[in-house]
């Protein structure tokens, strides 16, 4: 995959996106439809996966979750932020020889690395810092950062959307679905956004995670069963949140999924 | 009393014997709520929107600069407003945030339209061929109501309290009120009893309950300093708790 890096670094100039998986960008033309689909319903799965079976340092050490917190200490002024993503994609990586550990990388922490304006790796982990600066993103993080992550949370929330509209009292089917959808979206920004004033460091991409999380709602309404909470907002919100204020970050997810849930039972 | 619940180091507690008026102003001189966007925002990064720095979230951050603990010091406040010795002015301290105000109004949203919901469903006789069925237009209009209320109303206290010449910032207002909503939450939470007084009650009590937490956070400052307009003023805050109040049971708890 040395080739795929040097693309990479050709992409990065000519767009401010990077692919998740090595000059996607440059590539997808190339290439064919099957195979772009493939690999993005891969990635949606894998999301998926993260997201419905979450754990602290999926995939990772502890070291890594440190890492999350003192690299914000070290703070990322300046920086471009597309070369910063890149310079995080492979510096972390060590060189271009991981593309599998890459791979490997957990839909949580990958997100969080691309949205986080980061600092060179460090060549020595020392200890946490105890009440990290966290900074929001240079720039208003009102954009996705990655383009294509947002097919999994879209067929989510459409499905749940169509299915709560179809079950719904017949004069108010429209809007139900146009409240579901709403919500989802509108809710997933909302939790960001939070998180964000709060001094939290995430990007829209948080909308990957909820909509990820959604899925086990979705699943749940198909299988008629309780709804389930995922988790794995919890622990994604943890790592990017200063400890004192992470119930703040908190409560609007759990107020969001207590709503979507509560609109599932109400059937 | 020395000591406030925020526990922030650069937060001068004044002494109660200091007249409310002047304490108030020292209060909203030292920050709280005044546009810190302008110092920090200016020299730093440009937001994409260009010109207009509102469209940031750094221009708002300032309002959310709250941790937890002081958060539930303030809703603990705001439900038990009796016999404390600080005022809530002094208790936000130099950060009113708005964090309180917008999801304590949300909050009291989804518990308006979940409530109003499980009460029908209580109260529904049923006939041959119909089924109970959840009303969803009630969230929208709930929302639309709640986060009128939550919006309007500071912005009239302000313009009001500007009048009388007391500069509150608009976010101490705001945050005011915002926290003085966490009165109907629980009250609200007990309406799905299928008694018919009991939404009633239970309203009424959050709307004394709220108006007591407004009394006391504004009604200080305002008999001190402009006296003439204190009554009118702090009826009308009255008339408008009770009006959210009737309003919630009309609209949503008709049965």
């Amino acid at each position: 995959m040395m080739s795929a890096a040097q693309q990479q670094a050709h992409g990065q100039q000519n767009s401010q996106y990077v692919g998740q998986m090595d000059g996607q960008n440059s590539m997808t033309l190339d290439e064919p439809v099957w195979q772009t689909v493939k690999r993005d319903l891969t990635q949606v799965g894998s999301k998926l996966q993260v997201v419905l079976l979450p754990r602290e340092n999926q995939g990772r050490g502890p070291e890594e979750a440190e890492r999350l917190y003192v690299q914000e200490g070290e703070g990322g002024s300046g920086r471009e932020e597309g070369r910063a993503r890149e310079a995080v994609g492979r510096e972390e990586d060590g060189g271009r020889g991981n593309h599998a550990r890459e791979e490997m990388m957990t839909g949580e922490e990958d997100m969080v690395f691309r949205c986080r304006p980061s600092a060179p790796p460090l060549m020595h982990h020392t200890h946490i810092l105890p009440a990290p600066p966290l900074r929001p993103c240079l720039r208003p993080c009102l954009r996705p950062c990655l383009p294509g992550d947002l097919w999994g949370p879209l067929l989510v929330c459409l499905t749940l959307s169509i299915l709560l509209s179809i079950t719904a009292p017949e004069e108010q089917g429209a809007l139900v679905f146009a409240a579901v959808f709403f919500v989802v979206w509108f809710g997933a920004a909302v939790v960001t956004m939070n998180a964000q004033l709060l001094g939290g460091t995430m990007c829209v991409l948080e909308g990957g995670r909820e909509g990820g999380s959604v899925e086990g709602l979705v699943m749940s309404v198909l299988a008629c069963s309780q709804a389930r909470v995922a988790p794995a907002s919890v622990v994604f919100i943890g790592q990017v949140i200063a400890p004192e204020r992470k119930v703040l970050a908190l409560f609007p997810v759990f107020f969001f999924y207590t709503f979507l849930a509560w609109l599932v039972l109400i059937q | 009393m020395a000591s406030t619940n925020s526990g922030e180091g650069d937060f001068m507690a004044p002494s109660y014997t200091e007249s409310a008026s002047a304490a108030l102003l020292r209060d909203a001189e030292t920050g709280g709520g005044q546009m810190r966007s302008d110092a920090t925002g200016a020299g730093e990064d440009v937001p994409a929107g260009g010109l207009c720095s509102c469209l940031s979230i750094r221009y708002y951050q300032p309002y959310f600069d709250v941790d937890t603990q002081h958060v539930v010091d303030r809703i603990k406040y705001a439900l038990f407003p009796f016999k404390k010795e600080s005022t809530f002015i002094q208790l936000l301290g130099p950060n009113p945030d708005a964090y309180g105000p917008f999801w304590v109004a949300t909050s009291l949203i989804f518990v308006i339209a979940v409530v109003s919901n499980v009460s029908s469903y209580f109260q529904f006789v049923g006939t041959e061929g119909s089924a109970w069925t959840y009303d969803f237009a009630a969230v929208v209009t709930c929302a639309t109501t709640i986060y009128g209320f939550a919006a309007i109303i500071p912005l009239l206290i302000w313009a009001a309290l500007r009048y009388m010449q007391l500069p509150l910032p608009l976010i101490q207002t705001v945050a005011i009120y915002g926290y003085s909503l966490v009165a109907f939450v629980p009250c609200t939470l007990l309406n799905f009893i299928p008694a018919p007084a009991f939404p009633w009650l239970s309203e009424i009590a959050a709307a004394a309950a709220s108006v007591v937490f407004l009394l006391k956070a504004l009604g200080p400052v305002v008999m001190e300093k402009a006296p003439q307009h204190a009554m009118p003023f702090l009826a009308s805050i009255g008339a408008v708790q009770l009006a959210l109040a009737l309003t919630i049971k009309l609209v949503f708890f008709k049965n």
